[in-house]
């Protein structure tokens, strides 16, 4: 008679158990364990999840794994979103600034050159009449224009030259 | 399993956990939680409900030492459910918590030692059995009238 009433009871008792804890006699997933492991799983569930990694070493397991693969995932994407916000967004800062650098630098000596030639040019035809650079004269005396031309041409590029160099940015 | 087998289920694990612990659970408690979903429910849900409350009913009456072993068979059948997993033993089991023993296979000695009872007396457990029979014929005629009463002699 008792182990009737003993065999009763544990059928009712197994069914109760079956049925309040479907997790408690299988093996979770790994996306399941996953979403335990952030915290995705409603509570009831991540309640039988628990109580089921409470007797299961395997499972147990698992989740160490799943913790880090986790937190690698974190790190990567930690630094993927560090190498952007500074990095990334730094190297193109300074890629361009070295780029208007080089323009600037590049300007001024193509400026400083013309000027100091087109300077040069001008003192030579003022000052050396009759070297053999000379333009060809005019021999009533009138103002020779081309001298004039010059000088003004290389102090117009040598204040360009200026300019550019003295621009902030 | 439909969503509502699996709550009553789960009130009732609650249930049994209380009682594992020695938390006070009053006929009455259980009735509110449980009577009403049991009578329209099925024959295992109604057999569960009674074995609840015959348990819960039969403690309010019993003394010290028959609460030590009824808290040990109640260990005892808990290990007895589900599935024993491998390596299973090699988790620390926790006598306070169900959710631990479930699945362990104790035996009547280890449960008994567990709850500082003698592991050598059986009939301890014998003697919870029967009182918890008539408890259960009580509860299940009480509740659901005396046509289907369970655990009833066939032969």
């Amino acid at each position: 008679m008792n182990h009737k009433t003993e065999d009763w009871i544990l059928g009712v008792l197994n069914a109760d158990v079956a049925a309040a804890n479907p997790v408690a006699n299988s093996h979770p997933s790994l996306e399941v364990l996953f979403d335990y492991a952030t915290g995705g799983l409603p509570p009831r569930e991540a309640s039988l999840i628990k109580s089921h990694l409470l007797r299961c070493p395997k499972c147990t397991g698992k989740l160490a794994s799943v913790n880090t693969a986790r937190q690698s995932l974190v790190r990567e994407s930690i630094g993927k979103a560090e190498s952007w916000s500074f990095a990334s967004w730094y190297a193109r800062r300074e890629a361009s600034r070295a780029k208007k650098y080089r323009v600037r630098i590049f300007s001024a000596i193509a400026g400083a050159t013309a000027s100091i030639g087109l300077l040069a040019a001008g003192l030579a035809r003022m000052l050396l009449p009759a070297t053999s650079v000379a333009i060809p004269r005019d021999a009533t005396g009138a103002i020779q224009w081309d001298v004039v031309g010059l000088l003004a041409a290389g102090a117009l590029a040598a204040c360009v030259t200026l300019l550019i160099l003295l621009r902030r940015k | 399993m439909n969503g509502a087998q699996f709550e009553t289920a789960d009130m009732r694990i609650s249930f049994w956990q209380r009682l594992l612990v020695d938390e006070s659970v009053s006929p009455s408690d259980v009735d509110e939680e449980l009577l009403s979903l049991a009578r329209v429910s099925s024959q295992e849900e109604k057999s569960a409900y009674v074995l609840l409350r015959a348990v819960v009913v039969a403690k309010q009456e019993m003394t010290d030492a028959m609460r030590r072993n009824l808290k040990a068979a109640i260990l005892y059948w808990f290990s007895q459910t589900g599935t024993s997993e491998d390596d299973a033993r090699e988790v620390i089991v926790d006598p306070s918590r169900l959710e631990t023993i479930i699945g362990r296979r104790l035996t009547w000695a280890e449960c008994a030692k567990t709850v500082g009872g003698n592991p050598a007396d059986y009939s301890a457990y014998t003697r919870l059995l029967d009182r918890l029979r008539s408890a259960i014929q009580a509860e299940w005629a009480h509740a659901f009238g005396a046509a289907q009463l369970p655990l009833e002699e066939t032969s």
